[in-house]
Parts: structure tokens; sequence; C-alpha cells
């Protein structure tokens, strides 16, 4: 086998680290050792504007947020126990507050103890600050 | 600073000296210092690591104990000052990684992981995935000479499962 590949998984997970989750979930595709190698990368770098979709054009823009939401949701769900410790989330008017809190709770649970979250939301749909004091204090615990 | 020198020896028998300072930045060499098991007149014995890697290693560590020395005696320097001293870090590290081969870059990774070295582990891990960045996956098979041993049917199904990425 060639030399990264022969690195153990959790190296080549570290160099992975170094790119966003975009960029590794590309290496899916370059052998079956590197199928599902990007999914134990502990840092989750995910921003909405490189999201890629196929057929674009076709689809309206609740389409586009649909397929944004259930990649994340994927993403995770590959993720299955394997810690997480960082996950920085960049979207604008793309995430339901629901589905957002469903990821916070879930990377929570995993050990995250960076949370990077740029997020716009409709406007009715607001973070309430009591939630935001929660999560800093819980974060400032584990760090 | 101490400048005690402690002597390491690699798998193939070469003997370097280096101030125990910088051979601190290793978390491994740095507990056995703690325990004492570094007797002073014999060598530490680092049976992973070959002569020509461990000379790279050392030549990390001892840079980086010198910038380490220049945050102590600078503690109040400007803005500028520390940027420009960032830059300096910042150029010898790229020219350092310039120098070699990937198949030595491999080697001292792994050096860096069993020597237990975080920032020098970080500074080949970020230098490899600049290699993958911005790439095909068909360029990155031949940077790294990965053999592709999917069929078409199975590279299908994961740009399908991975849409959101592959688009």
């Amino acid at each position: 086998m060639d030399r990264i590949s022969n690195l153990p998984d959790e190296i080549i997970c570290h160099i992975l680290s170094f790119l966003t989750t975009n960029e590794a979930a590309l290496t899916s595709i370059l052998s079956k050792k590197w199928r599902n190698l990007f999914a134990l990368v502990p840092n989750l770098d995910i921003d909405y504007d490189n999201f890629q979709y196929p057929n674009q054009g076709k689809r309206d823009i609740d389409g586009l947020r649909k397929s944004f939401m259930d990649s994340i949701d994927r993403v995770l769900a590959l993720q299955g126990n394997s810690p997480i410790k960082k996950f920085s989330l960049k979207c604008t008017d793309a995430a339901d507050s629901v589905r957002v809190d469903s990821w916070i709770s879930n990377v929570l649970v995993s050990g995250v103890s960076e949370l990077q979250l740029s997020i716009i939301l409709d406007s009715d749909l607001k973070y309430h600050s009591n939630y935001i004091v929660f999560l800093q204090n819980v974060l400032k615990a584990r760090n | 600073m101490s400048s005690n020198m402690i002597m390491l020896k690699s798998s193939d028998g070469a003997s370097f000296e280096i101030e125990e300072a910088a051979a601190r930045k290793s978390k491994i060499i740095a507990n056995m210092i703690e325990v004492e098991c570094v007797d002073e007149d014999k060598a530490i014995p680092l049976q992973n690591v070959t002569g020509n890697i461990l000379a790279l290693v050392i030549e990390y560590c001892n840079k980086h104990i010198v910038d380490d020395d220049d945050d102590v005696a600078t503690e109040e320097a400007s803005e500028e000052e520390e940027e420009a001293k960032k830059k300096k870090v910042d150029d010898w590290e790229a020219e350092f990684m310039n120098s070699m081969s990937l198949e030595t870059m491999f080697e001292l990774l792994l050096a860096a992981n069993y020597l237990n070295i975080k920032s020098l582990i970080d500074l080949v891990c970020q230098t490899i995935a600049n290699n993958i960045k911005d790439k095909t996956p068909e360029e990155v098979r031949k940077i790294f000479s990965i053999e592709n041993d999917f069929t078409p049917e199975e590279e299908e199904e994961i740009r399908k499962e991975n849409a959101w990425a592959f688009g």
C-alpha cells in the first residue's frame, strides 16, 4: 500500500482535520481504505457556501435548504460515536432552528469543546440569550 | 534556562547532542527527564527514528527553542515585532517543509508522532493537507500514488452518497 494510506487512521484523520468537511469528504473516493475515514475527523467545518448541489437550477430555494440540512444530518450520522472536538457551522438563512438545535445537541454529546456558529435564522426564530450563555458555560467547563 | 545537554541515539546508531530545553519539545523525552530515567552519561535510544530523520527533528526543536527564548526576552514587544517574528518562523517552517520529499515528510510525521511533538505533527499534517486541498481526487491519487481499487460502479455510488461534496 502507498505511504499515506499506510499511516495510522488517527494520523490520516488529523491530516484531514486541516481541511473543510467538504474537502475531506472528497477523499472518500480515493480508495476503499479512505471511503469512511473523513467521517472520523474530529473537526467539522461546514459552510453553506461550499455545498454542492447536483442538478442545480432545477431546484427551488427550499429544495436547496433541505438538501443542505439533510447533508449535515448525514455527516453527523456517519460520525456515529466518534468524538467531535470542533464544530464550525456557517449558514445564512439556510437551516431551521430546530435542526440547528439538534446538531448542537448532537455535537455537545460527542464532547465538542470548540463551537463556531455563524448562523442567520428566520427573524422570528431567534436564539434565547440564556441558551447562548448556557452553551458558553458548557464550553468553558470543557476547555 | 538550563543549558544541560543530553544525548539521543537513532535506530541506526547515530548519536546527537541536544539542549535539554530543545529535547523537551518531545513529550516522551520530557517525561523521561521528569522521572529521571535519563542518565547523564548515556544516550537515550530512539528505536523508531533513523539518523537522517532525527537530524530533522532536532533542527526543528532547536529552531523553536530559540523562538521560545525570544518570547521571554521581548515580553513587551510591539505588535509589529510580534508579527515580524511570527512571519520569520512561518517562513522558516515553509522553507523547512519545502526542502523535503513527500517520503521524508511521512517519516518525519511518524517520528513526530512517536516522540509526541504536537507542533511538528501539526506542521507536517498541515503541509500534507495542503497537497490535498483544491485538487481533484485523480490528482490526489497521483501525488500520493494511491491505487484506485473501486469499480466505476462503486465510485459512482460514493459520488452519489456524498453528492453534497462532489456536486
